[in-house]
């Protein structure tokens, strides 16, 4: 049967295929062309493409994190008032006197332990997803108000303001965490123990229980994780607005869960990649930014990317069921 | 039989999925009343066959003619028009909703405003099930039955419904014993009545028993089409596996060894009652019973699936209680579960990566995969198991029912597990691959691993266990050794007191 395959892949020219195959990458470029020529070269400036990229980077990063819990079939919720609460107890903790190390360790471990939180309700429980991670959301939101009664909080120090404003050789700081976290998801995914049950437990749960995989300690781990991926966002938004700020940032949640699912990873589970998704956040980051540049209301902007969503949600269904 | 009208014609349909031909040129027609088995080995496009008649897959080329006028079907609702109708071997039924109402999805009856009406629903799915004669609840939920009780409605979902032909992909690859007879008894009828009868199997008493003609594919093609009369099993079998087969069974005589797995009294509430048995090294210990007897069961209590209320289990001389799977495969056990699709596979997944779930297991690897060795060890096993697929990386979903079957096995030899326990393993799987599988289990047992074995296939059973115990009503009625008794006395403990006194009854 090898020899087939190996008679019909020669048959076709092979880049139409690649492209047809890689139906991302593909949307990624035709949009990267239309970008330049509508915005007659300015899209490809250096500068333009540097601030978008610092723009998406605290979506990027939620991003990777959701790819994981979505690939366990489940979904979090959480992350946009994650960033809230994270933002809130970074710039307390920094205002009051404790520095940027103890904060920035305390922000990330709230991020842990609210993902903790919603795995366990999911694991022990037995709550869906949706409904778990809604309600943590929730708890996110009232802690994040209660600290200082939804004021603002000012005056942080100027280190912290390094992560979102500072640069290394050229490049913003949260581009390079974007990137790291990126490059972390993938090797997670692809190259360890963990990753590979990740595929297993969202792809046929019952299944991996009975090979033996721990799936409650998965999803822990996976929700964990992006509740770590959701601080570091919030950290980078805090310091790039120079505040700490009790909005509950729902609409990045969206986001976050868009660039995954146009990154082509299966709502079903199982099925998808980081790659993709990073492409998916690109994706929605130069629709965006070609939408600014044509200067296109905001909130037409909104539902143009709603539409997206939809669209490429339903080619990928067809294309799986057609299988 | 044979002279009801042509009602479908297939002309020279070819079929290419990416990377593979499943069908060259084949040719099939039916006529009305008429039984027609088709058979061949895994993978040799038979569900893809039924699958273009129904629509549910488009054909590349070829000529489909209905009562002999060609008909194009771009959906499975184009072929339920036309009166074509198939049950297919995956379960296409909707598990969160009930019985009744998966009976009736298509023409869900309504009261005069317009709303469901859910008495008479459920009154008429009682109707349709009492036909079957099964105790099946129309109120419960689908994800609740057994595997065979989702086959049986299955069936009564497309008995619902009138059709010109019926297609039934390996109904006895779920159904046994007096199920089975009803089914048949059902066909007879609706032979009767004129409908078509599409009728795939890897049983092949099955085609002398309820078959008029007979069609056998291989790797895609059309071999033979006959009269069942004019042929003989060994006929059919060189016509499926291009070559004579000679022993239907294998078996070797090991020296059995030291007790390796000792139950006392196992009880799980509702499920397993009271169960002692021993398993020693070398061993193959059949378990023979009708559906419903406990043994699957048995088995999942034995792995750590289920938690033991009350008994023990010492393995390898160790007292165990198993708290989960993983428990169970840590002292080396494996179990190669009855449900394939919901227990057995990742079916979104490459059969390489399902079968490197067994050696992820066993933890060679802490914390990163070395693939090249992981993915070693998963090409050994997929050609030593005989996997029919044109990549190590086509998704487990992608492949016919019998290597979906394969690639489960082969985790569990990728785990190294000592004690198999196999839960009605050679199911679906054609007559030459079961032979394999044979020789397979008779090398496991000379390399000093043990085997409970659970089949409903008695000859099977009989050939290849050195003892057989025989459950029924989630106990352990009666042990033989091997060669000790026939077929028929097996049954006799094997079939509930119930049951016996009801029938004499009647
Ligand atoms: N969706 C698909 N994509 C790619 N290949 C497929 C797909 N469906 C089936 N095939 C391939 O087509 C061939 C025929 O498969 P099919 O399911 O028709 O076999 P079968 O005769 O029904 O076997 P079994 O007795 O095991 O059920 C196999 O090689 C299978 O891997
Ligand atoms: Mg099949």
């Amino acid at each position: 049967m090898n020899k087939t395959s190996d008679v019909q892949k020669a048959s076709r020219s092979p880049i139409p295929k690649f492209l047809a195959e890689n139906s991302r990458l593909t949307v990624f470029l035709i949009l990267l062309i239309v970008s330049t020529v509508l915005s007659k070269g300015i899209f490809l400036s250096p500068a333009n493409i540097h601030n978008m990229l610092r723009q998406y980077a605290g979506i990027g990063i939620m991003a990777v994190g959701q790819t994981v819990v979505i690939l366990l079939a489940g979904v979090d919720l959480a992350q946009g008032s994650m960033i809230a609460l994270v933002s809130m107890v970074v710039a307390y903790l920094n205002v009051n006197g404790y520095g940027i190390v103890l904060p920035l360790i305390v922000g990330l471990l709230v991020g842990a332990l609210g993902g903790l939180t919603s795995g366990m309700i999911i694991t022990k429980g037995k709550v869906p997803p949706f409904i778990a991670t809604l309600a943590v959301a929730n708890i996110c939101k009232g802690l994040a108000t209660l600290i200082t009664q939804s004021r603002p909080i000012y005056g942080l120090s100027k280190e912290l303001l390094v992560f979102g404003r500072g640069t290394i050789g050229g490049i913003g700081i949260q581009v390079l965490v974007w990137v790291n976290v990126a490059l972390l998801g993938i090797f997670i995914l692809t190259r360890t123990v963990y990753g590979r049950e990740v595929y297993a437990v969202g792809g046929n749960e019952r299944t991996a229980h009975l090979s033996g995989i721990n799936v409650q300690r998965i999803k822990l781990i996976g929700y964990a994780f992006s509740g770590i991926c959701a601080a570091l966002a919030g950290i980078m938004i805090t310091s790039k607005m120079d505040m700490g700020g009790p909005y509950v940032n729902l609409n990045d949640n969206v986001q976050s869960i868009a660039s995954v699912v146009i990154g082509g990873t299966s709502f079903a589970g199982g099925r998808g990649s980081v790659t993709g998704t990073v492409l998916g956040t690109l994706i929605i980051a130069m629709i965006n930014n070609l939408m600014n540049l044509m200067l296109i209301n905001p909130y037409i902007q909104q539902g143009i990317i709603g539409i997206i969503i939809i669209t490429t949600v339903t080619l990928n269904q067809r294309r799986t069921v057609s299988k | 039989m044979n002279n009801g009208k042509t009602i479908l014609e297939m002309e020279r349909i070819t079929k290419e999925f990416p990377g593979v031909k499943a069908l060259k040129n084949v040719d099939l027609k039916v006529r009305a009343g008429e039984v027609h088995c088709l058979v061949g080995e895994n993978g040799a496009g038979k569900s893809t066959l039924i699958k273009i008649m129904t629509g549910a897959h488009s054909k590349s080329s070829g000529q489909i003619r209905v009562n002999g006028i060609p008909v194009e079907m771009n959906g499975p609702q184009d072929g339920k028009k036309l009166g074509i109708r198939a049950i297919y071997q995956e379960l296409d039924l909707l598990p969160t909703l009930t019985v009744a109402e998966n009976i009736f999805v298509e023409d869900i009856p309504k009261t005069k405003l317009g709303l469901v009406n859910w008495s008479k629903m459920n009154l008429k799915a009682q109707e349709l099930l009492r036909t079957f004669g099964v105790q099946i609840e129309p109120k419960a939920l689908v994800k609740d039955l057994t595997v065979a009780e989702q086959q049986i409605v299955t069936i009564v979902k497309a008995l619902s419904q009138d059709s010109k032909i019926l297609i039934m992909d390996e109904p006895s690859a779920v159904l046994t014993g007096s199920e089975l007879e009803r089914l048949f008894g059902i066909i007879r009828e609706l032979q009767k009545q004129g409908v078509g009868i599409i009728y795939i199997t890897h049983r092949l008493v099955e085609v002398f028993e309820i078959g008029d003609t007979v069609t056998v594919l291989r790797d895609g093609e059309n071999i033979a089409t006959a009269k069942v009369e004019d042929v003989t099993m060994e006929q059919l079998i060189t016509w499926m596996v291009g070559r004579e087969l000679g022993e239907q069974f294998y078996k070797e005589t090991v020296d059995i060894g030291d007790i390796v797995l000792e139950a006392k009294n196992l009880t799980v509430t509702g499920q397993v009652k009271n169960v002692s048995l021993q398993l020693h090294e070398g061993e193959i210990l059949g378990i023979a019973g009708l559906v419903g007897a406990g043994r699957t069961e048995l088995l999942k209590s034995i792995f750590g699936q289920y938690q033991v209320d009350s008994g023990s289990l010492v393995v390898f001389g160790e007292e165990c209680h198993f708290t989960s799977p993983r428990d169970g495969i840590a002292k080396g056990l494996g179990l190669v579960p009855e449900d394939r699709k919901n227990e057995g596979a990742v079916l979104c997944r490459s059969i390489e990566e399902n079968i490197s779930l067994g050696v992820l297991v066993k933890r060679k690897f802490k914390f990163l995969v070395h693939f090249p060795k992981l993915f070693q060890k998963a090409v050994e096993l997929a050609n030593y198991v005989a996997i029919r697929c044109h990549s190590l990386k086509q998704e487990v979903g992608t492949l016919s029912g019998g290597n979906q079957q394969k690639t489960v096995l082969a985790k569990w030899l990728a785990s190294e597990s000592k004690i198999l326990l196999l839960d009605e393993p050679t199911r679906g799987i054609d007559v030459g691959s079961k032979l394999e599988f044979y020789k397979l289990m008779a090398e496991m047992v000379r390399a000093k691993k043990s085997i409970i074995l659970v089949s409903s296939e008695l000859p099977e059973l009989m050939a290849l266990s050195d003892r057989i115990l025989v459950m029924s009503n989630s106990q352990v009625r009666k042990e033989f050794l091997a060669g000790e008794a026939t077929q028929e006395e097996i049954l006799e403990y094997a079939i509930p007191q119930e049951l016996k006194e009801s029938v004499r009854a009647s």
